[in-house]
């Protein structure tokens, strides 16, 4: 089924509030496992608002990894104007219901209100919301994101968590590329594999201490991905060559 | 893990209480305005920690950001800063027309803004995160930016045998402008940024004297904006109203009590509003603080 995107209005977003609610009640209590989307809420013309320009989606259309998701939302609402929607709860709130059961439960912290729902009381928590974080950092890096979302659209991985957790580091191209360089490599089509097991030396959280400590001296946000690695020390640099 | 911090960069204080290095406002329309015209004390943390770097060298970045996103603009430098100033006689915000004052995608009421000053790869000096002032239009920052002394007077270096002395520059460009003449060769312009003491005491006799000087004979624009400046504080006078007519030599100004209370008056008020009271005590105990630690070391 196809629907054009739409935005949820201030009802429509407390009615999918409650949505997730009960659909977190019925997981713990077993009874369900499985969800469906919501589609007499988003398709409800009380609830929502039109968006120009926005593309139609397949609401019941399932996604390899999330690069796939964020390429796919990325492309149906590339014409909107950003100015306006970029921060808008309802239209992500909307996005993350059309595709609920690729993103509910989930995999890790599996049914974390935060993960489904964007607040306008809790602004700060909305890097962790699945439909709207997985787009942006897409529309933020490009392909480069693949070593971030190469997993299930449902997985906020560890390595995301951790990024995100920083605004440099989340918002620094450079250190997405040191890490894409490091610790993943890219398969066939749109895939890839992480290439590194925690405990190993210079692993991911050993590198996120690192940055800790040279952005303390450092201007990391302007240097490129050579610039830091160069920085690090010389098992990053080895684990660099090893992943080539 | 403890994070070791061995680097000397400096703080930068934005949208404080009181005095902020830089202040930032954002207006509904999603457009920021950046005032940094107070980097004086930046400026003096840098010489002595990095007395090497030139402080031309030195590029200020604002970087505006949420979540992934991240918006930055080089706003000058700190021997250079690009800034937009308040132009307080004619009440109006005059803004650089050459930085991009849109904040792109992001939100004005969510965006938080972080200062770098930076030197090669080096961060020299930087704020924390923190939110732009809310503002419905520009014009709203008017009633709340603060009057810089430097907007003022200006300060001048010339090869002369006072130490300092003031009037109004008689040649282009700053023809008319009032200026604190100081000595080259002693290097005072630079005891001033530095020294708390040395630009309280120069300031205010500075004022005080093109005040007086002002009220004679009001002949240009400057001396006009001076007196408007000075008559904020006086509860009594307007400069207009002042029977100077009968002032035939400087001298003779001294014997006039509403003259003088006008002047009095503004010298007192420019001393609050610049607070050089506090500051030449705070500089004081710093300077008697820095002797009993040298001779405590050698003491022990």
């Amino acid at each position: 089924m196809k629907l054009k995107i739409r935005k949820f209005n201030q009802k429509g977003n407390e009615i999918f509030s409650n949505f997730v609610k009960n659909s977190k009640r019925e997981f713990t209590s077993k009874k369900k496992s499985k969800f469906k989307t919501p589609i007499n809420i988003i398709n409800d013309k009380s609830l929502t608002e039109p968006i120009n320009l926005a593309g139609e989606i397949d609401v019941n259309k399932t996604f390899e990894n999330a690069f796939e998701y964020a390429v796919y939302i990325n492309d149906k609402i590339k014409d909107i104007d950003l100015k306006k929607y970029r921060w808008d709860d309802g239209l992500f709130n909307w996005i993350s219901a059309a595709l609920f059961p690729n993103f509910f439960p989930g995999i890790r912290s599996g049914i974390d209100e935060k993960r489904v729902f964007l607040s306008d009381v809790s602004k700060s928590k909305w890097r962790r919301h699945f439909a709207r974080t997985l787009w942006e950092i897409y529309h933020v890096y490009g392909e480069a994101s693949l070593c971030l979302l190469f997993k299930e659209t449902n997985n906020f991985s560890d390595e995301l968590e951790t990024v995100s957790k920083s605004p440099i580091m989340f918002s620094c191209k450079g250190i997405v590329e040191a890490y894409s360089d490091m610790y993943f490599k890219k398969e066939k089509g749109n895939t890839g594999k992480q290439t590194y097991k925690r405990g190993e030396v210079a692993d991911f959280r050993n590198f996120i201490d690192e940055l800790y400590q040279l952005e303390l001296n450092l201007d990391i946000f302007r240097m490129s991905k050579n610039q830091i690695i160069a920085k690090l020390n010389v098992a990053f640099n080895d684990r660099v060559k090893k992943n080539k | 893990m403890t994070l070791l911090n061995y680097t000397k960069r400096i703080e930068i204080l934005c949208n404080t209480e009181g005095n902020s290095d830089i202040s930032i406002y954002a207006n509904s329309k999603n457009e920021y305005f950046v005032f940094q015209e107070n980097l004086s004390r930046i400026k003096d943390e840098i010489n002595k920690k990095f007395p090497d770097i030139d402080s031309s060298q030195i590029k200020i970045f604002l970087e505006a950001y949420r979540d992934a996103f991240r918006k930055e603009t080089q706003w000058g430098t700190l021997g250079n800063p690009i800034t937009d100033k308040i132009d307080f006689f004619n009440k109006k915000v005059v803004i650089d027309k050459d930085i991009n004052r849109d904040l792109g995608e992001i939100d004005s009421s969510n965006v938080r803004f972080r200062a770098i000053m930076s030197y090669n790869e080096s961060i020299i000096a930087a704020s924390e995160g923190f939110r732009p002032l809310p503002i419905a239009n520009k014009e709203e920052i008017l009633k709340v930016q603060k009057f810089k002394d430097s907007q003022l007077m200006g300060v001048l270096e010339i090869d002369m045998e006072e130490l300092f002395s003031c009037n109004f520059h008689t040649e282009p460009p700053h023809e008319g402008k009032p200026v604190i003449y100081v000595n080259k060769k002693l290097g005072i312009k630079s005891d001033i940024s530095s020294d708390s003491r040395i630009k309280s005491l120069i300031f205010s006799s500075a004022f005080k004297e093109l005040i007086r000087r002002s009220i004679i004979d009001a002949d240009n624009e400057y001396k006009k904006r001076l007196l408007n400046y000075a008559q904020t504080f006086s509860d009594n006078h307007k400069w207009q109203d002042l029977k100077v007519d009968k002032i035939e030599t400087p001298a003779d100004i001294f014997e006039n009590q509403e003259v003088n209370e006008f002047i009095d008056d503004a010298a007192s008020g420019y001393i609050s509003a610049f607070n050089l009271l506090k500051k030449y005590q705070e500089q004081k105990n710093e300077t008697i603080d820095g002797l009993e630690s040298e001779v405590n070391e050698y003491e022990t």
